[in-house]
């Protein structure tokens, strides 16, 4: 009697969840469109001696409007974390590409020097404070991201390089695409906080609810300087 | 006799019609459309005591300020104003201890327009700049800087004044007043490291070879932006990149600096006077540890002053006096990989002056030799704290405590 009890109790806790992975997920689209977000107002810690020694990288994913971050973050129901494993930033030109990069907390972001001169990559985040130091070129070195939230880098030797972390407690992120679309998928049925992170607009913040197994469309507009 | 104006009409004229000049510039441009506009803020507070035989011209502590002192030293507004990728108006204001007294001088140190080409291989800086010899002038904000004092050759007064030229012993022992001020001489590099003119910066090999060559108003140890008659200078400089760990700069300066004064008209040509400087520069990097130094030669052709009857000594051949020094400083820095944002660095800094012709001196000056230690924390992105100690020997006379220096300061900067 007491096995069956048991065995009534073990299916009940995990039947639910499994009806809940069999079932198709959800996926969330959209596209954002971005405007009056040009970056006219700079805070810093460099100021210009002389621009030619200066370099910025023409790379798209320095751009601002290519590195806008789609978040969904579950708001009943707490998701399971895998770790991102394919977490790099590359410092090229005197420029972290990409600008911004979404992470999963807890991962490990690799830094690799591509520029033929030292780089150094910091942070003053509290909590995720860490430097490593003065960097050859072609190596590649790799830091825990323990906090949620923004990471601000910089580079020591170049005042004017920075980039973000955006350490997210969620899987369900994504980068806008080229034409400014987006996609989630395989989204569990529920409500969620929809964050949409431009580097220079106003951040969008958004309550959503989506169950069924069907596609959902949001768009949204950036505007607003951050 | 002609008397000097400290601030001639014609500084007003240029400061106003650059200042005319980029405002109509950035109205044309529509800068609130589409212009990227920069701005920086930084402020220092400082806590310094130091020996009783400290002097702002030996060691920038003010002579009547060597107890405990509090207070800001410093406040700067940075501006940057991008109406495109190729142009930008920058400006640096000013506000400092006036030769580390009171916080009441007011300047416009940096005030330039700048031209970028496209692929920014060559650009073009006119009006107020940092002088583009060495490489300490480029750290220009305490920021960027390891230590707070200023090395030697950029701080320490030698017996060279631009109003008479050179005289034994000049402020500390012969007190001469020219205009209604004491002459205490001047730095081998202007103090603040600014000139003004126009400067053509070249990157011959992108982070590589990278040459600038400015003309502007005068030798490098000019402390007066504006003067009479216009002093003239030309400053270049190579720097090159041998391999990632390695910066080599190699840095010449050549320029009139001697102006008018009520004893000037006494001379025949000003423009004869001259200072030349050559300097080599070394930055090598490895992990967290950081050396790097600067050798500077002056040589200078002055006047002689004769205090007693203030009038000038051009000798025989009416030949000016031709005398050098040197100066070379080796800092070392060690970022402390426990303590995020923290350092300890060390520098040794030594400025040696040439011997006299025809003089009982060994040397136009005396040696100084100092060592500095500093300590430096960033408590947060935008607030630094630094520590630094001091000590000098001059003249090779035993140790002691009366020129040194404690300094503690906190910079805020955003």
């Amino acid at each position: 009697m007491k096995k069956a009890i048991l065995l009534f109790y073990l299916l009940s806790a995990i039947l639910p969840g499994m009806y809940t992975q069999l079932q198709e997920g959800n996926e969330v689209m959209g596209k954002i469109t971005v405007s009056n977000c040009q970056n006219t107002n700079v805070k810093g810690v460099g100021y210009n001696k002389d621009g030619t020694e200066i370099m910025h990288s023409d790379d798209p994913m320095a751009q601002p409007d290519r590195n806008v971050i789609v978040s969904m973050h579950p708001l009943d129901f707490e998701p399971t974390l895998t770790l991102t494993d394919d977490a790099y930033i590359s410092q090229s030109q005197q420029t972290f590409i990409p600008n911004v990069l979404p992470v999963v907390v807890g991962s490990k972001v690799h830094f690799l020097n591509e520029d033929e001169f030292f780089h150094n990559v910091q942070s003053y985040t509290p909590k995720a404070r860490f430097s490593i130091g003065r960097r050859a070129p072609g190596i590649s070195y790799s830091v825990k991201i323990k906090k949620t939230g923004i990471v601000d880098l910089t580079c020591d030797i170049h005042a004017h390089m920075n980039a973000k972390i955006l350490s997210f407690d969620t899987p369900y992120f994504c980068r806008l695409n080229e034409d400014g679309s987006y996609s989630l998928k395989d989204l569990p049925d529920g409500k969620y906080r929809l964050e949409v992170f431009h580097p220079f607009c106003n951040k969008i913040i958004d309550e959503v609810e989506i169950s069924g197994g069907k596609i959902f469309e949001f768009n949204y507009h950036l505007s607003g300087k951050a | 006799m002609h008397k000097f104006t400290q601030k001639p009409a014609v500084s007003q004229w240029i400061k106003r019609t650059l200042l005319s000049v980029c405002v109509l510039c950035a109205i044309q441009y529509n800068p609130f459309a589409q212009s990227v506009f920069t701005f920086n803020a930084l402020a220092d507070l400082e806590v310094s005591k130091a020996g009783e035989k400290s002097h702002y011209y030996y060691n920038e502590i003010d002579q009547n300020e060597t107890d405990l002192r509090f207070g800001m030293s410093q406040l700067n507004l940075l501006v940057q104003l991008s109406p495109d990728s190729n142009w930008s108006f920058n400006g640096r204001l000013l506000l400092e201890r006036d030769k580390g007294q009171k916080l009441d001088k007011f300047s416009t140190p940096q005030l330039n327009i700048q031209w970028l080409s496209n692929n920014r291989k060559m650009g073009v800086t006119l009006g107020l700049f940092s002088n583009p010899f060495g490489s300490f002038n480029d750290n220009q904000l305490s920021t960027q800087r390891n230590f707070i004092g200023l090395p030697l050759a950029y701080s320490y007064y030698a017996n060279i004044s631009p109003k008479i030229g050179y005289l034994p012993d000049m402020g500390d022992v012969t007190k001469v007043m020219i205009d209604d001020e004491v002459q205490w001489g001047g730095s081998i590099l202007y103090y603040g490291g600014y000139t003004a003119g126009a400067m053509m910066s070249w990157n011959i090999k992108p982070a590589k070879v990278n040459w600038k060559i400015a003309l502007v108003n005068g030798a490098s140890n000019k402390l007066e932006r504006f003067s009479k008659p216009t002093n003239w200078g030309i400053i270049s400089r190579l720097k090159l990149q041998p391999t990632y760990y390695w910066e080599q700069g190699l840095s010449v300066s050549h320029g009139s600096f001697i102006q008018e004064s009520e004893v000037s008209t006494l001379l025949e040509d000003l423009g004869m006077f001259t200072q030349t400087l050559i300097g080599t520069d070394f930055k090598l990097g490895s992990g967290f540890f950081e050396v790097s130094g600067e050798l500077i030669g002056a040589f200078y052709r002055v006047p002689i002053f004769d205090s007693e009857a203030r009038s000038f000594d051009t000798g025989a051949n009416n030949d000016p006096l031709t005398v050098n020094s040197w100066s070379v400083y080796l800092d070392i820095k060690y970022e402390i990989p426990m303590i995020q944002g923290s350092y300890v660095a060390y520098r040794i800094d030594h400025l040696g002056f040439g011997k006299l012709e025809d003089s009982t001196s060994p040397q136009w000056d005396n040696h100084v030799l100092r060592h500095s230690v500093a300590l430096g924390y960033h408590v947060s992105r935008n607030v630094l704290a630094r520590m630094a100690v001091s000590t000098q020997q001059v003249n090779n006379k035993p140790w002691n405590k009366t020129q040194g220096t404690f300094r503690f300061v906190l910079t805020a900067h955003y």
